[in-house]
């Protein structure tokens, strides 16, 4: 998983770079080492004390610069990994084959942005270049002891390799604990998540205590799992300090019977120790912290590859002569669809759009309406979850490029998202090679007022009312010029005169287009060329305003209700 | 006074947990002396071992030795268990008072930022403040017990090597503090820029389904490489900075070393100090030269975390809502005979120029049915937010049984009303969880019946209990109009006088509203404020208040409005040629544009 993170980072320069400067920086360290035993030996055997101590002098000197040349190296790797990830993971966000649903139902994908990618990084700046440190020293301080002497070493070694073993198998223990640590702290994000949501409300309501009381309780239950984290590190921390020195105890007594007999010199002695301990003393408990690093980078790489190998959309072209040009825009047989299994949300829907007609879909609320317009943008293709047949012009709805899907379709949803620019921009979004004028004259006919003009809407559309997002968001797909329009409760947010107002522009735009219109208000629909009333997923009555009239049914009495209440 | 201060929200553990954090930090620094000790004693019982050679010398010594060390070890678990849990358990509490500020401080202050810096305040900065707490603070705690140890052994020895540690220590804690300004200031301009990058990811998952249907990929991609850009130039001052500061640390760090070796090999050779002596001391030196450096170099990365507490503390400090209600005192008694009033109220949003409600004058009832109407932006909505003192009026006054409302303290205040915004909030649970947060010690039996009024009998798609349907992550699994109407039994079950509704209907189909709204109309008790931009439940209301531009330009009743001239015979009669054009098929006879 690791690797894999590794290759897409294609920082091939900067991480050999770190790997370089991990193996300088070791060799920096033995040669204080080498340099001690030597000016040692001078000072004890009779030699220059002086040569001795130029020599340590020199190799410090060397060490400076190549010490602030690694972090050199850090840095420009932390960096640039750090934009590339967060470059790649925007970029697989905008060209996967998601639906809005589908991103709006993981929220751990915008952690993995703000949390996951900077804990990657860090660890490949820290326990990455810590591992190969460690492992280059106990290579050359091997080499080094092997040659003053062998027997020395082999002795000693075998020792600080069964410690490192005991050591690892410890720290595997506290991977699971990890887990729940984690696990803890992303409950508690949670809750915060939906708190932030909803200033208004909990004023309004005084819902402080209440919310307190929710988020003791988790938070609480984050402290607890912290807790025994805490036992845990304080065990394993005590017994790799205790693990530290044994290696340096055992190294000297073994070395004083070595000393008597004359086979090494003292300097070495003194450096073996320190190699093997001094060293030791701090790269062993890291041993504990860089096996439960990675462990935590194992989860955090697979959790971002398993984003990452979320499906590309496809990009394949259209190919038009699949096309029945003369079949119906939209073509619903017998489809049924349920979020879970035998569940149903819709029961054998059929009808059938030509490429002029207006379809409005009425019920009450969840009878199914929004599903059948999520089920023609595509929001459930990839799933198993409908039966029957969807056809676009003749071509079944999963057979359907969904790039191909979505130029064909402009859809306004109940609320709309605008982006912190001005009006005009965002219609530039949806239309780049607009003119100035047009724009603004499309701006016009949506009933965006002039005031706007000009000023930025604000952090998501905030800055403006809900009214004014709407007509902004007809604009911009008016001026997408699709053929298919979808609305979705359009007007629900806007007051009499400017539904009327819009619904003629509507009536105007979609003119010779295709159009569904989910509304619960019968005004705006009565023109339509074609009406369904659905009741718990199933169609009930089907025909224009004045054959469902005839039939008085479902449809005539919500009707006259409607009208009722009004007069 | 100011008791958040950044520095006082990573050092709250010492304060707050004396005890506990003390224990663990000597405990924690024993153990790291004694281990340069322990360093020290290995060298001399070597040299002392090569100066006689007595086998008997080396197994005591040896001895001796492993039995420090198993104590100094239990020492520093021990004292990692103790500090670590005394900074989780001041965690818990400063994210409980973090969480809880943040609910109270009034709306102004929250809108002042975006979701995206609430959420990486809340998620981010606390936790580098733990981290500053558990890495840095434990740490600095440490450290400063550790050089007085330290400095006491050698200062018995060899009072030259104990100055020279002292010298060579603050020789680098002085070069650590000539960067400290810088690097706070590229830091900070790093986390910045990070927010941005976060906050343009959040906003593209909110808009997901307007990028993929308009075609803005590439402009979001560029947008958001635009941040990354920003990102990297403000990386290259790091990388930079970085490397001096390491250059610095470094050179201290080998001047110490060397200089401490020469002058303990001076001292023997001076016949001050035996050599066994001498490289005995050399590491505990060496650890307490170190540890001066380090206080210096925790210090500098002190920043890092200080800036993250600034934010936090920014917050803390944030005057909380209501703390400002005067007392009692001069409470001035209006005539008693409307239940709630509103005077001469005015109300500006900051960052905009225009009022949003212009000098409001209106007197309800006790009992009464108000319908609001009014295009989209004429202030309902704001005047409801007022009310409810969610924002503080500019002029004017509030004033409900006689009594202004600044008088009351916010919780008595909102008491009064059952508020029912357009977008409820659900979060994720049962429908039994959602009502309970209103009314905790409902039985099921009452809320069934909340639900009943409000005309929910069932979920869409759903079995069993109402109650244990699950409303899924922020309510996406109910649609707008089941959520009104949760919104709406929530209402019922907080049982307040007034109720104050918000667009109800935008969601709920036409035959539940109407219902919905004459059954609500009925009940005599019910004083109603009701906010619609339909003009059917208009004709059951006692009053109907007309808004333009955030003044009230009309009140009466609908038999009285329709005579006259106005707005709202004009939109009465929008809907009505409305639907009688709609019928016959014709576009003309009215000027759209005339009233927006």
């Amino acid at each position: 998983m690791i690797t894999k993170v590794l290759k897409r980072l294609e920082l091939g320069k900067e991480t050999a770079l770190l790997v370089i400067f991990a193996v300088l920086s070791t060799a920096k360290d033995l040669g204080g080492v080498f340099a001690l035993a030597y000016a040692t030996d001078q000072i004890i055997y009779g030699g220059s004390m002086q040569k001795g101590l130029m020599l340590m002098l020199s190799v410090m000197m060397a060490g400076v610069v190549i010490a602030s040349f690694e972090k050199r190296t850090h840095s420009v790797f932390a960096v640039r990994a750090r934009g590339i990830l967060y470059s790649i993971f925007c970029k697989k966000l905008l060209s996967a084959d998601f639906s809005p649903e589908d991103v709006s139902n993981h929220h751990e994908w915008a952690n993995i942005y703000s949390g996951d990618i900077p804990q990657m990084i860090r660890w490949f700046e820290q326990t990455y270049t810590g591992i190969i440190k460690l492992v280059s020293y106990l290579v050359g301080a091997l080499v080094y002891s092997m040659y003053q002497s062998w027997l020395l070493t082999i002795i000693v070694i075998p020792l600080v390799g069964v410690l490192v073993l005991g050591i690892s198998r410890i720290s595997n223990g506290f991977k699971v604990h990890i887990d729940k640590e984690r696990r803890a702290a992303d409950e508690a994000t949670k809750h915060l998540d939906q708190i932030i949501d909803a200033p208004e409300y909990i004023k309004a309501y005084s819902l402080e205590m209440a919310m307190d009381n929710r988020m003791e309780k988790v938070l609480r239950e984050r402290m607890r799992a912290e807790k025994r984290g805490n036992t845990l590190r304080g065990i394993i921390g005590g017994v790799s300090g205790i693990a530290s020195f044994l290696p340096g105890v055992f190294a000297g007594i073994v070395g004083s019977f070595f000393l008597i007999e004359g086979k090494i010199t003292v300097g070495f002695l003194i450096a073996f120790i320190q190699m093997v301990m001094g060293r030791f003393q701090y790269a062993f408990p890291q041993i504990g912290d860089y096996l439960a690093d990675t462990q935590s980078m194992k989860v955090l790489c697979k959790r971002f590859e398993q984003f990452m190998s979320c499906p590309e959309e496809s990009t394949v072209d259209m190919d038009s002569s699949e096309l029945f040009f003369e079949e119906p825009m939209i073509q619903f047989k017998h489809v049924s669809f349920g979020y879970e299994p035998s569940q149903y949300v819709l029961r054998d829907v059929s009808f059938s759009l030509n490429k002029t007609e207006n379809l409005a879909i009425v019920g009450e609320s969840g009878c199914g309406k929004s599903t059948i317009l999520k089920l023609i943008m595509g929001y459930y293709r990839n799933q198993d979850s409908y039966s029957g047949d969807i056809m676009i012009l003749g071509k079944e709805l999963r057979q359907w490029p969904i790039k191909e899907l979505r130029k064909l379709i402009a859809p306004v949803f109940q609320t709309n998202t605008l982006f912190d620019m001005t009006p005009e921009n965002n219609v530039r979004l949806a239309a780049p090679s607009w003119s100035q004028r047009e724009i603004e004259q499309v701006l016009d006919s949506a009933g965006v007022s002039r005031r706007l003009i000009g000023k930025s809407t604000g952090e998501r559309g905030k800055s403006v009312s809900g009214g004014e997002r709407q007509r902004i968001a007809i604009a911009r797909a008016m001026a997408k010029q699709a053929d298919i329009y979808i609305f979705d409760e359009i007007t629900s947010a806007l007051d009499t005169m400017t539904e009327k107002q819009l619904s003629e522009n509507l009536n105007h735009m979609t003119k010779g287009k295709t159009s569904i219109m989910v509304s619960h208000r019968l005004d705006t629909i009565i023109g339509a060329d074609n009406i369904l009333y659905l009741e718990n997923g199933e169609i009930k009555e089907q025909g224009t305003h004045e054959e469902l009239l005839q039939i008085n049914g479902a449809y005539a009495s919500l009707y006259h209700k409607q009208k009722g209440g009004e007069l | 006074m100011k008791k958040t201060t950044p520095l006082y929200l990573l050092t709250d553990t010492f304060f707050d947990k004396k005890a506990r954090f003390i224990t663990g930090i000597v405990f924690g620094a024993t153990e790291s002396v004694l281990n340069a000790v322990l360093s020290g004693q290995l060298y001399r019982i070597l040299i002392r071992f090569g100066e006689n050679g007595a086998k008997g010398l080396i197994i005591k010594d040896f001895g001796v030795f492993l039995v420090e060390l198993l104590v100094v070890e239990t020492f520093a678990a021990v004292g990692v268990r103790l500090s670590l849990n005394a900074v989780s358990e001041s965690d818990f509490l400063l994210r409980k008072s973090v969480i809880s500020t943040l609910l109270r401080i009034p709306l102004k202050q929250w809108n002042r930022h975006g979701k995206g810096y609430w959420v990486n305040l809340l998620n981010r900065d606390i936790e580098m403040i733990s981290e500053g707490k558990k890495k840095q603070i434990v740490d600095l705690f440490k450290t400063i017990v550790t050089i007085i140890g330290g400095m006491v052994i050698v200062a018995i020895n060899s009072k030259e090597m104990a100055v020279f540690s002292i010298l060579g220590g603050v020789l680098y804690f002085g070069t650590a503090l000539a960067m400290k300004s810088t690097v706070r200031r590229v830091e900070k301009e790093q986390q910045s820029v990070v927010i941005h990058a976060t906050d343009a990811i959040s906003s593209m998952i909110d808009g997901f389904g307007d990028i993929k249907f308009y075609d803005m990929e590439p402009h979001f991609s560029e947008e958001h490489q635009k941040v990354i850009e920003q990102y990297g130039a403000a990386g290259k001052r790091y990388i930079n900075m970085s490397m001096i500061q390491t250059m610095l640390k470094d050179f201290g760090y080998s001047f110490c070393y060397v200089g401490l070796l020469m002058m303990a090999l001076w001292l023997t050779g001076q016949g001050k100090l035996i050599l066994s002596d001498a490289m005995y001391l050399w590491p505990i030196a060496m650890q307490v030269c170190y540890c001066i450096q380090k206080m210096g170099f925790l210090i500098i990365n002190l920043q890092k975390y200080t800036i993250a507490a600034e934010r936090v503390s920014d917050l803390l400090d944030t005057q909380q809502e209501g703390e400002t209600v005067r007392e009692h005192s001069g409470i001035h008694v209006y005539e008693q005979t409307e239940c709630l009033s509103v005077k001469n109220l005015s109300f500006r949003y900051p960052d905009e120029d225009r009022y949003t409600l212009d000098h409001v004058d209106l007197n309800v009832c006790s009992g009464e049915k108000v319908v609001i109407v009014g295009l989209s932006g004429s202030g309902k909505s704001t005047l409801f937010k007022l009310l409810l003192r969610l924002y503080t009026p500019d002029s004017g006054a509030v004033i409900l049984n006689g009594i202004s409302a600044d008088q009351y303290s916010l919780n008595d205040l909102r008491s009064h009303f059952s508020y029912l915004p357009q977008h409820p909030f659900l979060f994720e649970g049962t429908i039994r969880d959602n009502l309970a947060v209103v009314s905790p010690e409902a039985e099921d039996e009452e809320m069934n019946n909340a639900l009943r009024k409000a005309h929910l009998l069932s979920l869409d798609g759903h079995r069993g209990n109402l109650l244990d349907n699950n409303v899924g992550r922020g309510g996406t699994l109910v649609s707008g109009g089941e959520r009104q109407r949760i919104g709406l039994s929530r209402c019922f079950l907080r049982d307040a006088p007034i109720y104050l509704m918000d667009e109800m209907t935008s969601a709920l189909d036409a035959k539940i509203e109407t219902e919905l709204v004459k059954e609500l109309f009925e009940q005599p008790d019910l004083t109603i404020l009701y906010i619609t931009h339909r003009l059917n439940a208009a004709i059951y209301a006692d009053t109907i208040v007309v808004f333009d531009n955030g003044r009230i330009v009309q009140k009466g009743t609908h038999e009285d409005l329709i005579m006259h001239e106005g707005l709202y015979r004009k939109l009465w009669e929008q809907r009505e040629v409305g639907l009688k054009s709609e019928r016959e098929d014709t576009n003309e006879g009215v000027n759209y544009h005339a009233c927006s």
